[in-house]
């Protein structure tokens, strides 16, 4: 990168309003900011991050310095925590920075939380993690409230609907 | 502070627009049946998963494995209409998931019950399909549009009598099910040829066998072609695609027929021309190969 072999440190100031100095190790991996830290670092610049909050930053920051083995643990931790809006403010930070291994990685999260509620949609607990309320009519919803009773999770049994023909 | 004022601007531009982009690409809603269309229709206030960025949440559903789509289409209209989507296919296909299956239709020794069952490269029997509604039919036609199967037309024999159909089912490979297709229905009977070119389905009918049939899914509309007399007035084709353009080849062996080429991408008016590409005996069916 740059003639300089001291570590630089880059500055970012939060969607909550707070400074962070990050060193310029870590900040290279964010793709977004990797081909301007030596611009801003030349000209002592602090770079905003409007949809980052303090909380989220530390974790990706956190992250970038683990090694590959304790990233998983790392990641564990917070799931166990708090599984929806953790996970997603944390998607949004790597994906606004582009740091595509964590993207991959909480996507992934993602995608297992997005197995279970099609398995158990109508449970409170896991209509709460993603907020979202059926909007089939009701008989349909009822019909398919009767069939996950009856027959487990649903994987296949949604080919009954062919003949009464509800979910068109 | 001006190096501030630069850098700032900078992040707002291409890279790091991602809230910009985000309300950018919600199309409107369309207001096609959405059975068919594949746009998503959407409900503004419902993002598909609350507090991501759609483009992410597609992204997150895309990555599941596909046996969970049928439950995953069980859980809102939103995330059924995207799983049925040709988007979702898209994502999943960037996301490097597109998996490729062998659809069989197959029949048992005495010829009565058919049915198709889906293959792996491996060989490994996966699932059978569900059966298709109606009475029993031969000599319909398959194809495959948007990561659908379409079963057209054919005929049935009821009591004896014979009587051809239009029905065209759909099957929808993420969310195994079938299903009637009705804006194909008013479409075509007895389809002898046809062909899937970009995103364009060529039919050509049994009882019309001058005229091309063309379906564009993205409007669901039929629109006609006449074949023109160059080449010869002979009926019935088989067609083969090559660089984009469909071949008309003869089921008839009739001296000096010049093959027959639509280019729908030509100008107006200029779409058909004739072709040097023959084979040397009557073509049975042609595939194109990409390697």
């Amino acid at each position: 990168m740059s003639s300089s072999k001291k570590s630089r440190i880059v500055k970012f100031k939060t969607s909550d309003d707070k400074t962070f100095e990050v060193e310029e190790a870590v900040a290279v991996q964010f793709e977004t900011i990797k081909s301007m830290i030596d611009y801003v670092c030349a000209n002592d610049c602090t770079i905003p991050l409007p949809n980052v909050n303090a909380k989220t930053l530390a974790m990706v920051v956190e992250w970038c310095k683990k090694h590959a083995d304790e990233r998983d643990q790392l990641m564990e931790v917070d799931v166990d925590e708090a599984p929806g809006a953790v996970l997603y403010d944390l998607l949004v930070a790597a994906t606004y920075l582009r740091v595509e291994d964590l993207i991959h990685r909480v996507s992934q999260r993602v995608s297992k939380m997005v197995i279970e509620i099609g398995k158990l949609p109508e449970e409170e607990d896991v209509r709460k993690t993603i907020n979202i309320k059926s909007d089939f009519p009701p008989q349909v919803e009822e019909e398919l409230r009767k069939l996950r009773r009856t027959l487990g999770p649903l994987s296949d049994v949604l080919v009954l609907f062919v003949s009464s023909g509800l979910l068109e | 502070m001006l190096g501030f004022v630069s850098g700032k601007k900078r992040l707002t531009e291409p890279n790091m627009c991602f809230s910009n982009s985000v309300k950018q690409n919600v199309p409107a809603c369309s207001k096609s049946n959405p059975r068919f269309s594949s746009k998503v229709v959407y409900d503004l206030d419902s993002p598909i998963l609350a507090g991501l960025p759609d483009d992410v949440a597609k992204y997150c559903l895309a990555l599941v494995p596909r046996s969970n789509f049928p439950a995953m289409g069980g859980v809102c209209k939103r995330w059924r209409s995207f799983i049925q989507s040709k988007e979702f296919i898209t994502v999943r296909k960037l996301a490097g998931l597109l998996e490729e299956w062998l659809y069989v239709l197959t029949m048992d020794a005495e010829g009565k019950e058919s049915h198709w069952e889906v293959l792996d490269c491996l060989g490994n029997k996966h699932r059978l399909l569900p059966t298709m509604p109606g009475p029993v039919k031969a000599g319909f036609g398959v194809v495959v549009l948007n990561g659908k199967l379409l079963v057209m037309g054919g005929y049935s024999v009821i009591d004896g009598t014979g009587s051809a159909s239009a029905d065209v089912y759909r099957y929808d490979s993420c969310l195994n099910r079938v299903g009637a297709n009705q804006q194909l229905k008013n479409g075509c009977v007895m389809v002898t040829a046809h062909a899937v070119l970009g995103k364009n389905l060529f039919c050509m009918e049994w009882k019309n066998q001058r005229k091309l049939a063309i379906f564009t899914p993205d409007d669901n509309s039929w629109k006609m072609v006449p074949v023109p007399l160059t080449g010869s007035s002979c009926i019935g084709f088989r067609f083969g695609i090559l660089d984009g353009k469909l071949l008309l080849f003869s089921l008839q062996d009739v001296p000096g027929y010049r093959t027959l080429l639509y280019d729908p991408n030509a100008a107006p008016g200029s779409e058909w021309q004739t072709s040097d590409i023959k084979p040397s005996g009557l073509c049975i069916c042609s595939v194109t190969i990409k390697a």
